[in-house]
């Protein structure tokens, strides 16, 4: 745990200026097996300062890897020297940011920095469950990864803070091979939120997931190209957090709005069925920690939901503070950074479309020729709102029933013109925080949703 | 004060001190100036201090690594002591080793950080793209420079020591007109100097020019097979998945490659030769050795189609009885074709341009499917209007032995060297 050190320099800030001084430290820990060979078995621990002024208009910033007293004022007088000459030579003139709350988040508990052979020895039980259970595979590689954000924030004007985020993961990567030897592989990943002794005080759930992802692989082993064009599908959970993510998440970013992005023109608008109900949640849903809990952003701002999507009326942006009083708006705690040397930026948090009231077996039954997309491997979105992310595994549904499984495929579409096409939502949600988001910075994200029938653009043969 | 050698030997002395057999670390402290800004004006300055250590270690040919930045003698004890306590739990592997040969190398490079010059090529930059190409919107132009000072040491008495300096410049943008716009669009390429503006690097006028005819694009209306004039980035995007899947160190290791048996075999079609030289004078980011210390050495990896080399670490390289990769960079050189690119399309009636792939993860079979994104119809030879929600699927090894043309016009952004290609069997479909 970092000493709680940051609040004694907001002496130290120069008046008249908005500053953030943070002290963070970014651990990672993984370990990985291939055919049952540990090919991966590494530690990483970056920690420092940083500091950041807002003058007139401009930013500066400043970051040491070194967490000292010397550090810290170094920091700060080159951030305000940063901000000071840039404003300088650029003229800015902008007015001060708008005041914010003011308080202290209590620091969080500590958690167990897991010693690295109690994931080698995860790694080696789950590999030997494996071999046992799964012996139609030509390849298997399994991931142990845990990683952890701890920050102290003290700002001039907002809240300040002590935060600690651990996640843990272990990813599944099974590889079989159809009649003809053509390579087939399918993926999972399995944890969420916490440190691994809590994440996996026991290896059962990750079994269960191996036999699961086991059946799959066999059954796409004998698969089938998907028909190329618009169809008619249910995503799962795990996919419509991906939908929520790119196809909606990203378009209403404010920077992004700012640059282009075409839901600038949509706030207020139908953008979907009135079916759907998108949130950024910031630390609980339902009474419950949601995976990657926010509760003060990088700039001070307590931590609030941001409700984007209301009965398919887009609602809001997500914002920082500089573009919150730009356009308007009111910023909920949605700017973050992911290393210490590295500056806020928008960022989602906990991103989700929320339940409805169908059941999956009701909208599979719906469906004439079709689709049942289950598992993703990545995405990415547009300033059109155009956008994709990668199926790993699927199902044909045919008159009612779950068909023949998919061989890989991409999935695409409008955000806004897909969404519209939304005719059932599940009544279950299901949440993932197991990939990182890319910007200008990497952050881990969360995201969320039930199971959606739609039409999709589905790429194929 | 401390220099990186100073530290990588500190690390190097503990860690062998404490019963390693074997140990590499490297050590790099670093400073980056990072300027910013938007379409309204500079946004922000940004100075980074950093220092990193990796320390990585054999004891009973069981392997640990740890990184920090903490480069106090107190955190590289406890670093080399959690390194050395980490491998415990790992089983013996007698293919773990760094490079033996003893080498000593000295780099000096680069230009020192001129922070007004980047302030000027920033705000030139601005003032250019609204004049020339008025209907750009900036979502971010960064322009930094890093200056490094880093320092490889092993046990076997291997030292690289470098002194290098670089510039590097990124923009994102869209096209805008009348409440409609482009797809996001971006440019990025290192400098040893900045001494050209940045609206004169290779690839940014065409970038903004392609954006700006990108506003309201129509929806393809067909599916066929056919032709695709893949951008540079494109082209070196997906070949990279195709090797990823075929010649690296994880398929290789399980035996999954459907490359493993074809050393010196024909894979690709023969207008393929695909070297990667990271000591071309054309770039600007340049490692002089490997990961476990081999001195990094140019190569051919595919020759006219024929596969010269894997890439693989030594690592793998001593699991599978392969040789390992001369170097592990990614400074890919794909010289030019014959014909300009106006030439190389001249008879695709009814094809497509794609400036890059948005798709999912292609697979070991080389099955792919995605999105065409900052695409152009090609149309009785010339590149015609932009085109929205089309999709392109099929098999990169078909597609990369079905080779029309390379362009005679490459891409140089400081890290590779790329020109356009014509591939045939291609699917396209919309909506």
């Amino acid at each position: 745990m970092l000493p709680d050190i940051a609040v004694k320099y907001r002496a130290c800030f120069a008046p008249g200026v908005s500053t953030e001084l943070r002290i963070q430290k970014n651990i990672t820990r993984r370990a990985a097996m291939r055919q049952g060979i540990l090919t991966t078995n590494q530690r990483s621990d970056v920690q420092g300062v940083s500091a950041r002024v807002y003058d007139r208009g401009v930013w500066g910033f400043s970051s040491a890897s070194d967490i000292s007293d010397e550090a810290v004022q170094t920091v700060l007088k080159e951030a305000r020297r940063n901000a000071h000459v840039l404003s300088s030579k650029a003229k800015t003139q902008k007015p001060a940011l708008p005041a914010l709350l003011q308080g202290a988040f209590p620091a969080q508990p500590d958690f167990t920095d897991v010693k690295q052979a109690v994931y080698i020895q995860a790694l080696k039980e789950l590999d030997a469950f494996v071999q046992t259970n799964c012996p139609k595979l030509k390849s298997r590689t399994l991931v142990i990864s845990s990683d952890a954000m701890e920050k102290q924030l003290v700002t001039s004007d907002g809240f300040s803070c002590h935060t600690l985020a651990p996640r843990s993961y272990v990813y599944l990567f099974f590889t079989g091979e159809t009649k003809d030897g053509t390579p087939v592989e399918v993926f999972s990943p399995i944890g969420g939120r916490g440190a691994f002794d809590t994440q996996f005080a026991t290896l059962d759930g990750v079994k269960q997931e191996v036999l699961a992802l086991y059946e799959h692989l066999i059954k796409k082993q004998e698969g089938v190209y998907a028909d190329a064009g618009l169809k008619t599908v249910i995503l799962n959970g795990m996919m419509s957090g991906m939908l929520a993510h790119e196809a909606v998440g990203h378009t209403v970013e404010a920077d992004l709005v700012k640059a282009g992005a075409i839901s600038s023109q949509f706030l207020n608008k139908q953008v979907a069925s009135p079916l759907v109900n998108m949130v950024d949640f910031a630390h609980t849903y339902d009474g419950k920690p949601v995976p990657l809990p926010i509760y003060v952003d990088d700039e001070g701002v307590k931590a609030e939901d941001v409700t984007l999507i209301e009965n398919g009326i887009l609602k809001d942006y997500m914002q920082n503070r500089e573009l919150a009083m730009e356009m308007g708006m009111t910023p909920r705690g949605n700017a973050r950074a992911w290393l210490f040397s590295d500056e806020p930026l928008v960022r989602m948090r906990n991103t989700a479309v929320l339940p409805g009231q169908s059941k999956l077996s009701d909208m599979i039954a719906s469906i004439e020729d079709g689709y049942y997309l289950m598992n993703s491997t990545n995405g990415q979105a547009d300033a059109t709102g155009e956008f994709m992310f990668g199926v790993s595994i699927g199902y044909e549904i045919k008159n009612g029933r779950l068909g023949r499984a998919l061989l890989d495929t991409t999935v695409s579409g409008v955000a806004f013109d897909m969404l519209k096409t939304v005719t059932m939502v599940g009544d279950t949600i299901s949440w993932s925080s197991s990939g990182f988001c890319g910007k200008k910075q990497m952050i881990p994200v969360g995201m969320g949703g039930p199971d959606l029938k739609c039409q999709i653009t589905i790429g194929g043969r | 004060m401390n220099t990186s050698k100073h530290l990588a030997a500190l690390a190097l002395d503990t860690i062998m001190s404490l019963g390693a057999d074997a140990a590499q670390v490297s050590a790099a402290l670093s400073t980056l100036n990072e300027l910013n800004a938007t379409q309204d004006g500079m946004s922000l300055m940004r100075t980074t201090h950093d220092t990193a250590i990796t320390i990585a270690c054999i004891k009973d040919h069981k392997k640990g690594s740890i990184a920090i930045n903490d480069g106090s003698a107190a955190a590289i004890e406890a670093a080399c002591r959690t390194c050395l306590e980490s491998l415990r739990d790992a089983e013996p592997d007698e293919a773990w080793e760094f490079c033996s040969e003893p080498t000593q190398k000295t780099t000096v490079g680069g230009a020192s950080v001129d922070p007004d010059l980047m302030y000027d090529r920033v705000d030139e930059l601005l003032t250019q793209v609204q004049q020339q190409y008025p209907l750009i919107q900036f979502e971010a132009i960064i322009v930094d420079h890093r200056q490094s000072d880093a320092t490889y040491l092993n046990s076997h008495q291997v030292c690289y020591e470098s002194q290098k300096s670089r510039y590097h410049a990124s923009f994102s943008f869209v096209a805008a007109k009348d409440g409609q716009s482009s797809s996001f669009a971006g440019f990025s390429a290192y400098s040893k100097d900045l001494a050209q503006p940045l609206l004169d690097m290779d690839g940014a006028r065409e970038a903004f020019e392609n954006a700006q005819k990108l506003i309201a694009p129509k929806a393809y209306d067909s599916k066929i097979t056919g032709q695709v004039l893949l951008s540079p980035d494109c082209f070196a995007d997906l070949l990279f998945s195709l090797l990823e899947n075929t010649v690296a160190d994880g398929v290789m290791l399980d035996g999954t490659s459907l490359w493993k048996d074809k050393l010196n075999q024909k894979v690709l079609d023969n207008k393929l030769t695909v070297r990667l030289h990271p000591h071309d004078e054309r770039m600007v980011i340049m490692a002089e050795h490997t990961a476990e210390g081999y001195p990094a050495k140019d190569f051919t990896l595919l020759d006219k189609g024929v596969l010269k080399s894997f890439l693989l670490s030594k690592y793998i390289a001593n699991k599978t009885g392969k040789e390992p990769a001369p170097n592990d960079s990614s400074a890919i050189i794909i010289e030019g074709g014959v014909l300009p690119m106006r030439d190389l399309i001249a008879n695709v009636r009814d094809g497509l341009y794609v400036g890059y792939f948005s798709g999912g993860q292609p697979v070991q079979s080389g099955e792919f499917s995605g999105v065409a994104k900052n695409a152009f119809r090609i149309k009785d030879g010339k590149i015609a209007e932009g085109v929205t929600e089309t999709m392109i699927s099929g098999n990169l090894i078909d597609m990369f032995n079905r080779v029309i043309g390379l362009s005679q016009e490459t891409l140089s952004n400081g890290t590779a060297v790329i020109p356009w290609a014509l591939v045939d069997g291609v699917t396209i479909s919309g909506k």
